[in-house]
């Protein structure tokens, strides 16, 4: 499976990518037919990239860009969300999100399985983050690498 | 394997025999005029590469047989349903409804019975019958990659038993 672009989210105040999918869990509960082209293109299987916020510890979607037969194009969000045009607290939506800055330490071809300088973990109950946890995968790749230059040398 | 897989199998022999008896028998008309024929096999040469090359296919045959008989089909695991032990409590309309709205500093959610899921929650209660008791539950889904679901919501309950469901976030 190809590596799929992420979302979009405002994290601090900065841009940054986030590897998870909350606009999904709306259809879980929904039984709304999916609204978006899907294998239009590889590397966006779901068929949209949705733009988040983070305020006050609270998610809002606030953007979808879907794919379409004339490429990228905004889809409007009251469509999905009557008299929501511009913002929607994404209460549905319980679980974890993945937020990553940085440099890409690592590429997987396959979803989300990349990493990245710096990874943020949000803890979601009902749209509203309860728990953060940091983790830097440059430094658990470091080791790995240490290892190859050691047995390098070793042969020679 | 299905059955015109062993259909195939039998094409495949007879053409491995076919291919064999050509290069068994065949010589180059050029390399016969010059007297350089090579030497025509013997039938015994003829049978043992017949022999070996059905007996291949065939040893390949009775080890895909084998592996059929350990083939268990692919059973995709079937939908959710709640479960009559999954039950919490009976519940009112009107006490889900009081206690579903969603508040939000910004505005961004409509004052509604569950927010931006109303109208799941209005088709929801469009199923329900007469007869129907609303009740609370809880139960578990496993899906096909072994991952366990914890779901909860509301559900129409009838003399049969539990029926039309609402998840809740």
């Amino acid at each position: 499976m190809t590596a799929q672009y992420p979302e979009k989210i405002t994290y601090n105040d900065l841009p940054a990518r986030l590897c998870s999918q909350p606009l999904d869990s709306y259809f879980d509960f929904t039984d709304e037919p999916w609204p978006f082209e899907r294998s239009r293109n590889t590397a966006l299987w779901r068929g949209y990239i949705g733009t988040w916020e983070l305020i006050a510890d609270r998610l809002y979607l606030v953007n979808i860009d879907a794919l379409s037969s004339e490429g990228k194009e905004v889809f409007p969000l009251d469509s999905l969300f009557p008299g929501f045009p511009n913002r929607v607290f994404a209460h549905w939506y319980s679980g974890t999100l993945r937020i990553c800055k940085g440099k890409q330490v690592e590429y997987v071809h396959a979803g989300f399985g990349s990493t990245y300088e710096d990874e943020y973990f949000l803890s979601v109950e009902q749209g509203v983050i309860i728990k953060t946890l940091v983790e830097h995968p440059s430094v658990i790749v470091k080791p790995k690498m240490q290892l190859t230059q050691w047995s390098n040398l070793l042969w020679k | 394997m299905e059955m015109n897989a062993w259909l195939y199998a039998a094409l495949y022999s007879c053409f491995v025999t076919l291919i064999t008896l050509f290069i068994g028998l065949y010589q180059s008309p050029k390399l016969k005029k010059r007297g350089e024929g090579r030497k025509r096999p013997s039938p015994t040469d003829l049978f043992l590469v017949l022999l070996f090359s059905l007996l291949g296919g065939w040893i390949f045959l009775i080890y895909c047989f084998i592996e059929d008989l350990n083939y268990i089909p692919y059973e995709p695991p079937s939908p959710f349903r709640v479960a009559t032990e999954d039950l919490i409590e009976q519940v009112s309309i009107e006490s889900v409804e009081a206690q579903s709205f969603i508040r939000d500093p910004l505005g961004a959610v409509p004052s509604l019975p569950f927010g931006h899921l109303n109208h799941a929650w209005e088709t929801f209660k469009e199923k329900a019958l007469p007869n129907n008791e609303l009740w609370s539950f809880k139960g578990g889904w496993v899906d096909e990659f072994e991952e366990t679901y914890s779901l909860e919501g509301y559900v129409l309950v009838a003399e049969d038993g539990p029926g039309d469901f609402f998840f809740t976030p």
